[in-house]
């Protein structure tokens, strides 16, 4: 198994793309709705950053398109590829363990959520 | 709906194509959606946004062709550096000219009327254009309804500052100069300065002698025993009409009153006059004219003068203008030159990448890729090449400045600037497109077809190669014609022996030696010891001297005939007894002076040259006959007692009829120095230097050769001739190097061929004979080309050819020589290579 450390800290935004396929395939307009919910409006993905970074995650086998959307056939769907998974793991623990030495160090109150 | 739709998919053109082919449906149905759900706002910034992200695409993809290109070119470091060299030399002599261009022609002049600025001349209606302005010109002038202000200067005569017996080269100004020529003093006032019994002092006169003192405004200076106000100290690197300031430096500039101006009865060359608001040069050229007709001269056939006027700019200007632009036109050939070679150089090093290319489109890369590739490549060998160009005419101003165009005004502040530096990337553009384009066509026109592109390509790259072929043979031609002409002048009959002789090369005012404690008289002291220096075999003084940059003209009357208005004026001279000998001066008929005919007391003698007999004394025996000379308010008569061979007097223009009188008769106030003998002329110019007045307080005397003055009085031409030649040598490396490419490429491309008419029996001769014919067809089109441009060149060139005329059979043989040379050279190599072809690998090339 390759070593996925060197590919972290990851972009937040290819993070967030990749959160947004975690539970669902979708097309690129659902994934800026997605982000968009997720972040609650602080991190918004326009078309002009969306699409080049998705370009480039199908290029590195991040993610993978499937056929056509039946709803609107102009648009194609995303879903996430094994290693895209485990690239998204990879950067959540390295996220979580960073979270846990700010508790550590009382910068966040223990057990918050 | 339907127009924001379309202004996305105008945004989507910001991307690559393919980027655009795959995603641009999503992104135009995301700007639907955007504009749906949220509102105008959030799509205008998605929009700008999408647009921000296609530029930024384009940019790290470039970034990338850069990258690729950086590291390509440093695995063929020899290529990269021919390439660079190209670009550099095309880029760095062409700003380094425009720059000197600009200077001179653009830039604005010391004098701020100069727009309004009339130079007007009055010259006889025959013979040479010198100046005869008189005071019945300057009066009319003064108040011609054309005029707004005049300004007239003459030279006056060598002055000497009394207190520290400093010679002062000076002029006598009409009032109110300055203001009329609109130059603003260093320090003091223009209208003071104009003000009769004030003066103006040069900026270099200020530094060297008052120790740039501000407090010399206002003080008196004495002149000659003379009190004179420093009003004004003149700008530096003060160029005046008539070449006064640099070529003729002077230290002061004295107004004199109009009464006293016209009294003065000197000549001035020229009147320059402010003209006013709603004239232009050419109706007071008109109204000029039409004043000198009715104006009385003396001239020899009664004939009354002509008189022109030409803007100030352009007469300053004058040949240097010309040569600017002649110059300016061959660096722009050179640079054309450049151009078709970057592009031959990159057209055949991409022919060598044939299959990377080919592997490339099986990849998808369109032809925008392609160009882009070539583009990049094209622009890593510009910017470098085009930085050492800049670097390159840094450092070639300055030189180019020193050599050429001295005359120029403001040829000093030639530099570098920020329109030169937009010329050189314009250039440097010109010549990357130029670099990139050809070898896409050649791509583009062989993915259609393989063998017919090429073909099509190899017209094309020969028909460039023609064209430089004929640049370089134009350049050449050009060359050899200035520089013929530059050595005719300089190696034309003087009609004196110059070699063994040094002269002084400022004359000396008797009274500056009263000042010194040298009396006048002891003018025969000074002649006794330069006579007895060692090496010396025969010494002179005389008022001027042959090539002397000042030339005294006067009317005489012949032959009973008093002087009159329609008296011929003739070159005068005053010169000691040996002065014939000493510049080996042949005697022609009579005697030349002895130490008798410079007595006070003996009759009044004089000698006429060859031409003056011929011109005026047709059929009669001059000697013995009687000529009337002016001499203040009273002529006096002259017998003619010898006849001496003609002189040229300058280098330029036709000898004029001469009269030479005993130096001690006529009372000119200064005199030059010269001697003969068995040492070189250098050696001689030491001891001459040295030795001539010992006691001016450890003044040196300054002292030429006749091989230094002439070197001196054609340097321009002979800088120009030079620049000239190193531009046809950089075009005739450029073509060779053109014609290699083509030839070497052809041989490559036809490697089968030939193999198998090898393979076929054929001689490796015959093979190259076909090669060399090759060659031979293009040069003779080049030369051909190049016959026309030269045309052109000698038309271009001809107003300012002084000896060398017509379109001259030999020049032409320089340039074709040198041509079919440069051919040879370039074609042999390629040839040679075809003739050893090996059969059997040449059929498993390509």
């Amino acid at each position: 198994m390759a070593d996925l450390s060197e590919l972290l800290p990851l972009n937040p935004r290819a993070f967030y793309v990749l959160l947004s396929l975690a539970e669902e395939e979708r097309h690129g307009y659902a994934i800026s709705k997605a982000v968009d919910a997720l972040t609650e409006g602080t991190a918004r993905l326009t078309p002009g950053t969306l699409y080049p970074l998705i370009r480039q995650m199908l290029i590195d086998g991040w993610i993978a398109e499937l056929r056509e959307d039946p709803e609107d056939p102009r648009r194609r769907r995303y879903k996430l590829t094994a290693l895209g998974r485990r690239i998204a793991a990879a950067e959540a623990r390295r996220l979580e363990s960073l979270v846990r030495a700010a508790r550590a160090f009382s910068l966040l109150p223990h057990g918050a959520h | 709906m339907n127009a924001a739709i379309a202004i996305v998919r105008l945004a989507l053109l910001a991307y690559p194509r393919a980027f655009r082919r795959e995603f641009g449906g999503d992104i135009v149905a995301d700007h639907e959606a955007i504009l749906r759900d949220r509102g105008l706002a959030p799509f205008a910034r998605s929009l700008i946004e999408t647009l921000c992200g296609g530029i930024a695409m384009r940019a790290e993809r470039a970034g990338g062709e850069t990258a690729l290109a950086v590291r390509r070119l440093r695995r063929h470091p020899g290529f990269a550096a021919a390439v660079i060299a190209t670009f550099a030399i095309g880029v760095g002599v062409n700003v380094a000219v425009f720059s000197v261009l600009s200077a001179l022609v653009f830039a604005p002049s010391p004098m701020a009327n100069i727009r309004h600025l009339a130079l007007v001349t009055v010259h006889p209606p025959a013979g040479p254009a010198y100046g005869l302005v008189g005071p019945d010109h300057v009066r009319a002038f003064a108040k011609a309804p054309f005029t707004d202000s005049i300004a007239a200067f003459f030279p006056s005569n060598q002055r000497v500052m009394t207190n520290t017996a400093t010679q002062v080269y000076g002029l006598t100004a009409y009032p109110g100069m300055l203001d009329t020529l609109g130059i603003r003093p260093e320090l003091g006032s223009a209208r003071e300065a104009g003000i009769p019994g004030r003066a103006a002092i040069s900026d270099e006169f200020w530094r060297s002698h008052f120790g740039a003192d501000p407090s010399i405004i206002g003080r008196a200076i004495v002149i000659d025993g003379k009190d004179i106000v420093v009003a004004a100290v003149l700008p530096p690197h003060l160029m005046l009409p008539m070449g006064f300031g640099r070529e003729i430096p002077f230290q002061l500039l004295e107004t004199v009153s109009v009464p006293a101006f016209l009294a003065s009865g000197a000549q001035s060359d020229v009147v320059i006059v402010k003209y006013k608001p709603g004239w232009s040069i050419r109706d007071v050229d008109r109204m000029v004219r039409t004043i000198a007709a009715g104006i009385r001269t003396n001239d020899a056939a009664g004939r009354n003068a002509i008189g022109t006027a030409v803007d100030v700019r352009s007469a300053m200007l004058g040949p240097d203008s010309f040569y600017a632009w002649a110059l300016f036109w061959a660096t722009a050939a050179v640079l054309l030159i450049a151009c078709v070679n970057a592009a031959t150089l990159v057209l055949a090093f991409t022919l060598t990448r044939t299959n990377e290319f080919a592997l490339r489109r099986e990849l998808g890369a369109g032809p925008a890729n392609l160009l882009g590739q070539l583009l990049a490549e094209a622009a890593v060998l510009a910017l470098p090449g085009t930085a050492a160009g800049v670097a390159l005419a840094v450092t070639l101003v300055q030189p180019l400045t020193h050599v050429l165009f001295t005359r120029a005004y403001n040829v000093d502040r030639a530099h570098v600037d920020a329109a030169a530096l937009a010329y050189s990337v314009g250039v440097a553009v010109v010549a990357v497109l130029a670099a990139a384009l050809t070898p896409y066509m050649h791509f583009a026109q062989r993915r259609s077809s393989a063998l017919r592109g090429a073909g099509l390509g190899m017209t094309l790259r020969s028909a460039l190669v023609v064209a430089e072929i004929g640049a370089a043979f134009a350049l050449i031609f050009s060359t050899a014609l200035l520089a013929r002409d530059v050595f005719a002048i300089a190696n034309q009959p003087l009609g004196i022996d110059p070699s063994h002789v040094a002269v002084t090369a400022f004359p000396f005012t008797e009274a500056g030696f009263s000042d010194a404690g040298v009396s006048p008289s002891d003018e025969h002291a000074t002649l006794a010891r330069l006579s007895a220096l060692p090496g010396v075999t025969s010494a002179a003084v005389s008022m001027i001297y042959p090539l002397s940059t000042s030339t005294v003209r006067m009317p005489i009357g012949i032959s009973d005939q008093p002087i009159s208005a329609s008296s011929p004026i003739v070159s005068a001279n005053a010169v000691s007894s040996q002065f014939f000998a000493t510049l080996g001066i042949p005697i022609v008929l009579g005697r030349p002076f002895s130490a008798g005919d410079d007595s006070v007391r003996a009759a009044p003698v004089a000698i006429v040259d060859k031409l003056f007999v011929d011109r005026y004394l047709r059929g009669r025996n001059p000697i013995g006959m009687r000529i009337q000379i002016p001499s203040g308010s009273k002529p006096y008569w002259s017998r003619i007692i010898g006849v001496a061979g003609t002189v040229r007097d300058s280098l330029s223009g036709d000898p004029t009829p001469a009269v030479y009188v005993p130096y001690e008769k006529a009372g000119f106030g200064m005199f030059y120095s010269m001697v003969r003998g068995t040492l070189p002329s250098d050696a001689l110019a030491r001891e001459l230097g040295t030795a001539s007045y010992p006691r001016m307080h450890g003044h040196r005397v300054d002292t030429r050769t006749f091989a230094s003055i002439v070197a001196e009085q054609t340097a321009n031409q002979r800088a120009i001739a030079e620049l000239f030649g190193a531009l046809a040598l950089i075009a005739a490396l450029l073509a060779l190097t053109g014609i290699y490419g083509v030839i070497a490429f052809s041989v490559r491309r036809r490697t089968r061929e030939f193999g198998i008419r090898l393979a076929l029996g054929a001689s490796g001769a015959s093979i190259m004979r076909g090669v060399m014919r090759r060659v031979a067809v293009m040069v003779a089109a080049g030369i051909g080309v190049g016959l026309i441009l030269s045309v052109f060149a000698q038309r271009l060139l001809a107003p300012n050819l002084s000896i060398v005329k017509g379109f001259d059979f030999p020049t032409l043989l320089i340039a074709a020589v040198s041509m079919l040379a440069v051919a040879l050279v370039a074609g042999i190599i390629p040839a040679q290579r075809a003739m050893r072809i090996d059969p059997a690998a040449s059929l498993r090339y390509e």
